[in-house]
């Protein structure tokens, strides 16, 4: 077993740069995964689990909900980013509803590198695709540690 | 006037009215609402098994308690925390979201986008409470969708001591849905 250390590498601000690519992530998305989104996030809002109420909404399927992406756009960031790193801000734009039968893939980018406040700051955009193009958007702002400590 | 929504087995509540009536929501305020449940480990790897996230302050106790003293919420689970149980012995559950409170003419919803400020870790054990306040209903729109309003709603997330926790910016789209007839007409 690998130590936790070369599981989990950590960023450090003084390494980042402006248009870095973060490592893609595909995940498809059956009625299994639904299933599971509905219970790991106690929300039965029907357009979630009932395919009569989803396609009733305009959607094609029942479609993940908002707390999913949440997660899951934290998840792609957190990877990158570490475990020292603090998600200060997230912004999500849910586009389309990604439904069961789609395949999501991430597009992922650092934006911005910069400081405020004494703080060491990164700005990650995070698109979240599948076949038929953009299901939702995240912008997420880290506070990284830096290498040194700039005394 | 209220209703329900009717998904086979689950009911979402809703009140109807008209934009008018609706627009008198703005600036209004939610009582505190009290998180059902603390937040728990359970729950959290539960979560991370959904989204599929291995980040050790959620699953290694050692190296969570060395940075937080103690296994943290992933910062997705905020709106979890306070989904109210589906049924009590005690009767009705609480109402979920200010939102679906407003009084407006669309019969179904969907959520658009959020923005939130993450200002201390939720840790296991903190039973988290919510102050939600209605921001925002705008005009008549219509969308791919339906026709509808979009109502923006802030919430305040606070532990057990009081201290702030997150500020959470929600927008969702209350809409009925347009027939093939009225989106050829």
């Amino acid at each position: 077993m690998m130590p936790p250390a070369a599981r989990c590498p950590q960023r450090y601000w003084d390494d980042v740069r402006e248009g870095e690519l973060l490592p893609e992530v595909t995940l498809p998305v059956t009625l299994s995964l639904c299933v599971l989104d509905a219970a790991a996030t106690r929300d039965f809002f029907p357009g979630h689990h009932d395919r009569d109420y989803a396609r009733g909404q305009n959607a094609r399927d029942v479609y993940l909900n908002t707390m999913f992406f949440h997660g899951f756009v934290d998840r792609v960031g957190g990877e990158w980013a570490g475990p020292d790193a603090w998600l200060f801000r997230r912004r999500l734009d849910m586009v389309s509803p990604v439904c069961v039968g789609d395949t999501i893939r991430t597009e992922a980018r650092v934006l911005r590198r910069y400081e405020h406040d004494g703080q060491s700051l990164v700005e990650v955009e995070v698109r979240v695709l599948t076949e038929r193009g953009l299901g939702a958007a995240a912008t997420l702002t880290y506070i990284l540690p830096r290498r040194t400590t700039g005394d | 006037m209220s209703g329900t929504v009717q998904g086979r087995d689950i009911a979402i509540r809703l009140a109807f009215g008209s934009y008018e009536e609706a627009k008198a929501w703005i600036g209004r305020r939610s009582a505190i609402q009290f998180c059902e449940d603390e937040v728990n480990w359970p729950q959290i790897k539960y979560f991370c098994s959904l989204v599929r996230d291995g980040n050790p302050n959620y699953w290694d106790e050692d190296e969570a308690r060395g940075r937080y003293g103690a296994i943290i919420s992933p910062p997705g689970m905020l709106m979890v925390w306070s989904m109210p149980a589906r049924w009590r012995p005690d009767g009705v559950p609480e109402q979920p979201l200010l939102a679906t409170q407003v009084p407006l003419p669309g019969d179904t919803l969907i959520n658009v986008s959020t923005e939130t400020e993450f200002l201390r870790p939720m840790k296991v054990g903190d039973r988290l409470n919510v102050e939600e306040e209605v921001l925002d209903i705008s005009p008549e729109k219509r969308t791919r969708l339906g026709v509808g309003h979009f109502v923006v709603t802030m919430g305040t997330y606070r532990n057990q001591r009081g201290e702030l926790i997150a500020r959470h910016r929600n927008v969702l789209f209350r809409f009925r849905t347009v027939t093939l007839a009225e989106a050829t007409a």
